[in-house]
């Protein structure tokens, strides 16, 4: 079943899918706006997402995907421009590149640090989207193997990776965690028709909606912190000319190994949960450090320096689509968003999209690889008007996120009660925001909460409410032994370390 | 992937109130879901998870008070320089909250009534004083604009089924 012809046609099947004008026409939109919005002071792919996502609803479901796909790397993209020109990343994977890329810009060499990074990207973009169309099928097929109690455990595997892999206080994502998961019970619950929750409100019957809930808790809350901070400091950045855009030969000497190091790394390490891209251009970084021949050029605009974690936070952003397409696992903020898209567009994420949906399956594969092209293409030559957007104040873009994503959410439901939904889970993301926790495991949790309810009561049910049923079977235990190895870890948090190393600059 | 960046704080406080918040917010759960049915192991009933999650909540506020005083903070990024006056800050979060949330809620009050317009002039003017130093004139001009944007893409082009004018 899994031959290479079966790969073939799908990637086949995938092309004809995404060159189909419309998807073609959205996947172009999806990396313009997402550019246009990353390369925006304060907004990360996470918010621009989180704000773009009801505009998508009205779309097909694979153009509608197609169009979030676009805009996730569009952001990216975006925001890796402002980090290299005027070290304001984006979002905390871009912020590894600031250093070096910046370090390129003071030098003069911008233009070429541009060209790096984007080429750097497009190259393991490509790779990882092979690698995706290669391994899904093969994933697909051990995942149909598992009953309840192995996708129970799979998802608390996901959520305590997410929480341990990624930055800051463990105690405070696991609590994160429990209020995604009570957030995730309002509503009606599947098996009895009890309401939960609902405070005797009708709205709340089919549980908390997914869109106020994300851009208030992206969205809005960034906001209110930006206001914040923006009183005390607004200033214009200044922007130095760009030169050339071509990277000299010894740029290049340096660039391309390390961009494929980098590649490899990404690939890796982002189908692990928790802030893939974000880990991976870390460690790329600080493996091209270490593996140099002149670290101490690092951080002064070494040109290894960004094409490996732009490589690296590329090719992972690409491969953490692989836990969701196959396993149903979203394994960051970013995928949370795209299975509440799914899920809204009536698509349950997980092994059967691509028996049961291959054109969506495969359509979304390959237009992640045109999409890296469209950028490449986008990019690179209109970057002059990208940098003139850096010239928008922020008091003059905030009312306009504001507008669009309220009109955004009211469209969908035409309910108000989403709209004042939206401004409570800003206030709540703002507190969020200033008790340092990280929203990505609360909507994760959110997310898979009530799929994770489900699979624990049908695995009680199996198992004849005996919670032996999760060591009785072989691949439940073996993720028990992997979950209770994840707790075992923090002990020893290396990658901690390479947080205070990057920062450290 | 969050965006953005964090700002030191004061981790004591922060920890302190999350920790309280966290224990009301499980304590409430926990006395809500009384009213839910528990089953049993095998036939579970509505009751049972919410209230095993709300007690793991109240043991991790609890844990977040005794042990987790110093969290280390997660990325500082470049934003985090410039120290304020406590005085100020506090005067401009709560400026920052007032009008942004206002507006926010004004405009879900409003957008039946009043149309698409005049509820989005009026947001965006509310929500620009969100910080100080706005001047009354390039904050109309922006107001006109974003409301006339907005008429013109969602409802003109995406047709959107939102009233643009008040209905009397």
């Amino acid at each position: 079943m899994l031959d290479h012809t079966t790969i073939l046609d799908g990637i086949a099947l995938g092309l004809s899918v995404a060159v189909h004008p419309t998807n073609l026409l959205f996947a172009f939109l999806g990396c313009l706006i997402g550019t246009l919005v990353g390369v925006l002071p304060g907004l990360g792919p996470t918010a621009t997402i989180a704000i773009l996502l009801p505009i998508t609803y009205t779309l097909s479901p694979v153009t509608g995907l197609i169009t979030l796909a676009g805009i996730y790397y569009g952001a990216q993209y975006g925001g890796s421009t402002t980090s290299i020109l005027l070290r304001l990343p984006g979002e905390a994977s871009s912020v590894i590149t600031a250093l070096d890329g910046y370090g390129m810009t003071r030098k003069g060499r911008g233009g070429a640090a541009l060209t790096i990074a984007a080429v750097g990207s497009f190259f393991a973009g490509t790779v990882g989207t092979l690698f995706i169309a290669v391994f899904a099928p093969v994933l697909s097929v051990v995942v149909l193997k598992f009953g309840a109690p192995e996708y129970f455990m799979l998802m608390v595997i996901g959520l305590v990776a997410s929480v341990i892999l990624a930055q800051g206080s463990v105690l405070r994502a696991l609590a994160m965690i429990m209020i995604g998961l009570l957030l995730g019970m309002v509503g009606t619950d599947m098996n009895s028709g009890q309401y939960r929750y609902t405070f005797g409100s009708y709205e709340l019957l089919q549980g908390i909606p997914f869109l106020p809930l994300v851009v208030g808790l992206f969205g809005i809350a960034d906001i209110l912190v930006a206001v914040e901070r923006y009183v005390r400091d607004e200033t214009v950045p200044t922007i130095s000319r760009i030169s050339s855009l071509w990277p000299n030969s010894e740029e290049v000497r340096k660039a391309v190994p390390a961009s494929l190091r980098g590649t490899v790394i990404g690939l890796f390490l982002g189908l692990l949960p928790g802030g893939g891209a974000l880990m991976s251009s870390f460690v790329a970084y600080s493996v091209e450090k270490r593996f140099s021949k002149t670290p101490e050029g690092f951080g002064d605009g070494d040109p290894a320096g960004v094409a490996a974690p732009e490589s690296a936070n590329n090719a992972g952003s690409q491969t953490a689509f692989l836990p969701l397409l196959t396993l149903g696992l979203p394994s960051n903020a970013v995928m949370a968003l795209m299975t509440g898209a799914m899920l809204i567009q009536g698509i349950v994420p997980g092994p059967q999209i691509m028996t049961k949906q291959p054109d969506l399956f495969w359509g979304l594969i390959a237009s992640m690889w045109i999409g890296n092209l469209m950028l490449l293409v986008i990019n690179l030559p209109l970057v002059g008007l990208w940098v003139q957007l850096l010239k928008i104040r922020y008091r003059m873009l905030f009312p306009v996120i504001i507008v669009v994503s309220l009109i955004g959410i009211y469209g969908v439901n035409f309910s108000t009660f989403d709209i004042f939904l939206t401004a409570l889970f800003g206030l709540f993301g703002y507190l969020m925001h200033k008790w340092r926790c990280e929203p990505a495991p609360l909507i994760l949790a959110f997310v898979l909460g009530p799929m994770m309810e489900q699979y624990f009561r049908r695995a009680l049910l199996i198992g004849r409410g005996d919670l032996g049923i999760f060591i009785d079977r072989p691949i439940s235990l073996a993720m028990l032994v992997i979950l209770i190895g994840l707790f075992i870890s923090l002990a020893a948090p290396h990658f901690r370390s390479f947080r205070r190393e990057a920062f450290s600059e | 992937m969050e965006a953005g960046s964090r700002r030191p704080s004061a981790t004591l406080h922060a920890s302190a109130t999350l920790g309280f918040f966290c224990i009301m917010v499980g304590a409430g759960a926990a006395w809500i879901a009384r009213g839910y049915p528990y089953g049993t192991l095998t036939a579970m009933g509505p009751g049972f998870v919410p209230t095993a999650v709300a007690f793991l909540l109240i043991a991790l506020g609890v844990a977040i008070l005794l042990f987790d005083r110093s969290a280390p903070g997660p990325s500082q990024g470049p934003e985090a320089n410039g120290a304020a006056q406590p005085v100020q800050v506090f005067a401009g979060v709560l400026r920052g909250m007032f009008f942004v949330l206002g507006g926010i809620i004004f405009f879900g009050l409003s957008l039946r009534s009043f149309g698409l317009a005049f509820s989005t002039f009026v947001l965006v003017i509310v929500v620009s004083l969100a910080q100080r130093g706005a001047r009354p004139l390039p904050t109309l001009l922006l107001a006109t604009a974003i409301t006339l944007g907005a008429c013109v893409v969602f409802v003109l082009l995406l047709g959107l089924q939102i009233p643009l004018f008040p209905r009397f």
